[in-house]
């Protein structure tokens, strides 16, 4: 299996998007090797850390959206 | 009726079409986070992801209200297409693709409270997430474009290929690359993600 491969196997493993027969494969070699581990956890860390960010758009957008909704009915 | 916000947006969809304001409510309540956060990833300007934000929903009610909503398609998926189309819009008719990093200064954002927490603990997982923020806004465009598209419009890697007309090999690359650099970028500063 050449880096490029394993990366975007990792990758799709983090993200749960690989084929099945391929999943314990990849489980098998994060657990074998301590640096694959290592850059499979730094990954999946990175990747929790992205869906914690949540920005909320303010009061007067919400409120324009729904006068807009109001006014332009079928 | 169903209650809105046990309601699927399928259903949603179908009863703002038959004249019922309050599913839009909902649809705007269910995804305004996600969509916003797109938004102001891909401008990082709070005012024009405003601006922007306000338009996506202006396209969204008229497509729902002229039925140009395709009910094969997930509604969150093709809500961010049409953001995404307008953010790309806008970038052209203001001949500027911000591929790099531009020194603009950021503002304090609400965030969703955790009552669970406690004030210090608030404060840390507010400054841990502005933190992240932060590692996002500097990734280059493309790079951006990807990560916005798998964690807030929860699109496949091969959905996200699709629509940005690439390879999945390079909307893995981006994303592989993207995580890269936010790890570079925390090793660099020292700083701990996890809580």
């Amino acid at each position: 299996m050449t880096k490029t491969t394993t990366q975007r196997s990792l990758l799709l493993y983090a993200y749960n998007e690989c084929a099945l027969f391929e999943s314990d494969g990849i489980q098998r070699s994060i657990d074998g090797d301590p640096l694959v581990q290592q850059e499979f956890n730094e990954m999946v860390n990175i990747i929790q850390s992205l869906d914690k960010v949540v920005l909320d758009p303010s009061k007067k957008s919400i409120e324009a959206i729904l006068a807009f909704a109001r006014t332009h009915r079928a | 009726m169903q209650q809105p916000h046990l309601m699927s947006d399928r259903d949603l969809v179908r009863l703002y079409q038959k004249g019922k304001d309050e599913a839009l409510t909902e649809l705007l309540h269910r995804y305004k986070q996600k969509i916003f956060t797109s938004i102001y990833f891909l401008v990082r300007k709070r005012e024009l992801a405003e601006d922007l934000f306000q338009e996506t929903f202006i396209k969204i009610i008229t497509s729902l209200r002229e039925k140009r909503y395709n009910e094969e398609g997930k509604f969150l998926p093709w809500a961010i297409r049409i953001a995404h189309n307008l953010v790309i819009d806008h970038f052209r008719k203001d001949q500027h693709m911000p591929m790099q990093r531009d020194t603009e200064e950021y503002s304090v954002f609400d965030y969703m409270p955790h009552r669970s927490r406690n004030a210090v603990e608030e404060i840390i997982h507010e400054e841990k997430i502005n933190m992240v923020r932060q590692l996002i806004e500097q990734l280059p465009f493309e790079q951006r474009e990807v990560v916005i598209m798998r964690h807030y419009a929860e699109l496949s890697f091969k959905e996200i290929s699709k629509i940005l007309n690439i390879n999945i090999n390079t909307a893995l690359g981006r994303m592989h690359y993207a995580i890269l650099k936010m790890r570079e970028m925390v090793k660099e500063a020292n700083l701990k993600l996890r809580e």
